[in-house]
């Protein structure tokens, strides 16, 4: 008998094939094939094709158990660019995959921990919105912690 | 989200003066916060990328690093001030922290907060678990705020003292109705004679090694399912189920 296959929807309309009782490790697909079957193409709107992919990857990898904890470590370390490690941690966020989404956001965390304030707003793209007076009297008024 | 979803959202969900502030918000390109399925997060611009990221996946990202470098993202962006005052994880484990050597006492643990005259408060919300172990040699009490933690499931206690009360009988936790486990262990009493545990829900019991237990224990669990009892050289001049223990 030919296990049962689920079809994937990224958000550029990529379609990929995993097999339910891999693809049911994410808690979101689970719930909704309990819910109505399935059997139609799952989208999953926020995530992209690249993305999907490398979750696939993931859901696909045949481990025991009691290895898992290093293989999805691995998994990450391997893929330790900052953005690539963001869409992944909100992939597996959104499709409920709790020891994926952990990883992909300690490694973030990993990564970003010795940085300045300056190389943060550069690796995480953020404006600084405040004039640099603002920040002073941030500063001042936080300096138990600086 | 881009632009047009958010309007779309704002036309459906704000009033019309709500509507033409956050107009006034967008054009200057300032955040907004946005409503995204069930989750909240926001858009400042799509270059942004960590903050048009869920707030739980930033909160995430957030526990992994020591509490001093999660409060330094203050300084970030000005919507990064509302990030740090609402982490969901609180942790000490700086990296002095860390290094402790385990076994040694502490003597204080001292958080100070200016102004603030409870300082558990945002405590008492929704904690799930709180977990208290204090030296041999200096025994706490219990702080009296973990009584009225009203959300509490887990409760840890060992090496403390149960005190500030001068009567006989004491109702323990009489506000954690919701707890599911407690934990007690080489805890102290003043002159206490009867103990009383009322806890509907509460499922697994174990009391450890008590110093100078009160003559009477009471429980009221009709829903207890595992009970640990460790007796010190004190011991219980006797347990007093009032539910019985049929669903043990």
């Amino acid at each position: 008998m030919s296990k049962k296959t689920l079809t994937l929807m990224s958000k550029d309309k990529q379609l990929f094939n995993i097999e339910e009782h891999l693809a049911v490790q994410s808690v979101t697909i689970r719930n909704m094939v309990k819910e109505d079957g399935a059997s139609s193409v799952i989208p999953l709107p926020r995530v992209d094709s690249e993305t999907l992919a490398l979750v696939i990857e993931y859901l696909n990898r045949q481990q025991a158990p009691e290895e898992d904890e290093d293989y999805v470590k691995k998994f990450v370390d391997e893929r330790g660019e900052i953005p690539t490690l963001l869409e992944l941690a909100q992939a597996a966020l959104d499709l409920d995959i709790k020891k994926l989404m952990d990883a992909a956001c300690m490694k973030v965390a990993d990564l970003i921990k010795d940085f300045t304030l300056e190389e943060v707003r550069e690796a995480l793209r953020i404006e600084n919105d405040r004039t640099p007076e603002e920040e002073k009297a941030i500063r001042d008024e936080f300096q138990w912690a600086f | 989200m881009k632009l047009v979803e958010t309007m779309k959202w704002a036309q459906a969900n704000l009033l019309q003066m709500e509507l033409i502030e956050m107009m006034m918000m967008v054009g200057e390109n300032l955040a907004c916060w946005v409503n995204m399925g069930n989750k909240w997060t926001w858009d400042i611009a799509d270059e942004d990328r960590i903050s048009t990221l869920p707030l739980e996946m930033i909160h995430r990202i957030l526990s992994y690093m020591d509490t001093r470098n999660v409060i330094e993202t203050n300084a970030l962006s000005k919507i990064w001030q509302q990030i740090w005052t609402s982490m969901p994880y609180l942790n000490f484990n700086n990296k002095v922290l860390l290094h402790r050597n385990k076994n040694a006492n502490v003597f204080k643990v001292e958080l100070t907060c200016k102004g603030e005259t409870n300082m558990f408060h945002w405590l008492t919300n929704n904690a799930m678990q709180f977990s208290s172990h204090t030296g041999e040699e200096n025994r706490c009490c219990v702080p009296k705020f973990v009584w009225a933690l009203s959300s509490l499931e887990t409760l840890e206690l060992s090496t403390m003292h149960l005190c500030d009360t001068t009567n006989k009988s004491l109702d323990l936790f009489p506000k954690c109705e919701n707890l599911k486990y407690i934990t007690l262990k080489h805890i102290s009493t003043s002159s206490l004679a009867v103990f009383i545990v009322v806890a509907p829900k509460l499922s697994n019991l174990s009391l450890k090694h008590f110093r100078a237990a009160p003559n009477v224990f009471k429980v009221v669990s009709p829903q207890l399912e595992n009970m640990t009892l460790c007796i010190g050289s004190w011991g219980f001049g006797s347990l007093q189920f009032m539910e019985g223990l049929a669903s043990l």
